[in-house]
């Protein structure tokens, strides 16, 4: 398996209604690897979350995910639509975790966790359970399970978000601005975490953030998008310190100067 | 004309028992009315836009004719076309179907208040879209509807009146019906008005007991 790129993205042209997003785009992330995205607002970072999320459709050109297109198979020897099932499958090796966390708010935190495991894995609950403890635990909030979403504060919900994300097992995790809308000394607790889960697994990861200092610990490789075209891809030296293109440059003046 | 009070007496176990088929048909009714209805605001959901008008012209051509004419096609029209169905399930059927198409602009209301994130979220969890709906979705947006759903069941049960015109033995009728051999309305139409006003107050007080219980609940 591991000689297979985690990540592909072949020529994917994304538009909605008449903004195109994405055109002929191709990526390419390494199992393992840590991938961080950067660019300005608008420009398309979200999108490429989503499609691997299979949250959106590309209009054209191939997702693969360890080798596997997600949309299309091969039918006697030609390229159709996939089944809803195949896609199923496919989503279930990505986990995602969201700016604004999206906790479901009529469940408390435990069952925040427990609920796709029993209802889309089928994992008896005991075992769900002990699952969630312990991933609760991870995240710090093992005092929580029985709490309601409402009752705790943004960085709390973005923890048990992460662990809701982390119950599924998923072979990849997306994260898309997930301390966008937290307060910088919570933000930094939070990406704190992440950075020490990032240690522990194999997992491939996605980050998009405004977080510079996070994307040079995290990231084996920073992207820097405009306009729905990578514009540079590097090490977090190349790309940060050391950025080709004066694009780049005006973007990362501007973030600093605004931090 | 006065009040006779023996004959109030004397005429009111006739006019309950037309009270229980009242809150009978506005019960069935509106369970039909808030499945039917759920069916419909489920269709409007989904991504195809034939699915979507002809719902949308179902529940348009619902809304848009009299009830009362809804219920004469169903109990006089029918049969000529071989079609026959007993007076009360005929007024039960109509209500309840008449009532589909506001219940699923309730719903819809409800449904559209929950945000996407909601949606993306279980969809990266990987729930099917049914799950999605009834676990994630649904039990987030009934709890702000029940009050218009309960205004929903009252008017419904204002309505029932209209089934006296298909000959179902309701309240009204049964009034009607004494008054017509006794030559006294003074008494039994008095007594459905108060029953209507008693039942109506009671059911307000029900369904605004239940918001506060989902309200301390969350
Ligand atoms: N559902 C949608 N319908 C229409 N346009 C959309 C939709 N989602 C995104 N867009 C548009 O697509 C473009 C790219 O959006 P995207 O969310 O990927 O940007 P982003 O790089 O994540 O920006 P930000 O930093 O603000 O989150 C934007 O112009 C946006 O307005
Ligand atoms: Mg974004």
């Amino acid at each position: 398996m591991n000689h297979k790129a985690s990540i592909e993205f072949v020529n994917i042209h994304k538009s909605y209604q008449r903004t195109v997003v994405l055109e002929n785009l191709n990526l390419t992330v390494a199992p393992g690897e840590h991938v961080v995205i950067i660019g300005p607002s608008g420009s398309g970072k979200s999108t490429i979350l989503r499609l691997l999320m299979t949250l959106e459709k590309p209009d054209s050109g191939e997702i693969l995910i360890e080798g596997e297109s997600v949309w299309h198979t091969t039918r006697d020897g030609r390229n159709v639509d996939a089944s809803p099932a195949h896609i199923r499958r496919m989503r279930g090796k990505v986990g995602m975790v969201f700016q604004h966390f999206n906790l479901f708010p009529h469940l408390r935190v435990l069952q925040n966790i427990t609920e796709a495991p029993i209802r889309v894995m089928g994992m008896p609950r005991s075992q769900a359970v002990r699952r969630a403890t312990d991933l609760l635990d991870r995240v710090g909030l093992a005092d929580k399970a029985e709490a309601w979403p409402a009752e705790l504060s943004g960085g709390q919900k973005q923890r048990v978000a992460i662990a809701r994300a982390l119950a599924l097992q998923p072979r990849i995790m997306l994260f898309d601005e997930i301390t966008s809308a937290l307060d910088p000394e919570i933000a930094g607790q939070v990406l704190q975490l992440v950075l020490d889960l990032a240690k522990q697994t194999e997992m491939t990861m996605l980050f998009v953030t405004h977080q510079m200092r996070f994307a040079r610990q995290i990231a084996d490789r920073v992207l820097f998008f405009d306009r729905g075209r990578i514009i540079e891809n590097g090490t977090p030296e190349q790309v940060l310190d050391h950025p080709q293109q004066p694009r780049t440059r005006e973007f990362l003046n501007n973030v600093f100067q605004a931090s | 004309m006065m009040w006779n009070w023996s004959f109030a007496w004397h005429i009111l176990p006739t006019i309950l028992h037309g009270m229980v088929i009242t809150i009978e048909a506005t019960i069935l009714g509106m369970l039909l009315a808030l499945v039917l209805g759920l069916f419909w605001a489920g269709l409007l959901l989904l991504p195809n836009r034939w699915i979507f008008w002809s719902t949308r012209g179902i529940t348009e051509f619902i809304r848009d004719t009299p009830l009362l004419i809804q219920l004469f096609f169903c109990y006089y029209v029918l049969p000529e076309i071989g079609i026959t169905i007993p007076a009360l399930l005929t007024g039960i059927t109509v209500l309840g179907i008449n009532y589909s198409a506001y219940t699923a602009e309730v719903y819809r209301a409800g449904l559209q208040n929950i945000p996407r994130g909601q949606w993306d979220a279980a969809k990266a969890l990987n729930f099917t879209t049914w799950q999605t709906f009834t676990r994630i979705i649904l039990p987030q947006a009934i709890p702000p509807i029940v009050p218009a759903m309960g205004n929903n069941l009252i008017a419904m049960f204002k309505d029932t009146p209209l089934l006296s015109t298909i000959t179902v033995m309701e309240m009204l009728d049964r009034a009607m019906i004494i008054g017509d051999k006794t030559f006294r309305y003074l008494e039994p139409l008095t007594m459905v008005g108060i029953l209507f006003l008693i039942i109506s107050l009671m059911a307000s007080a029900l369904i605004g007991f239940t918001q506060r219980k989902i309200l301390v609940r969350r």
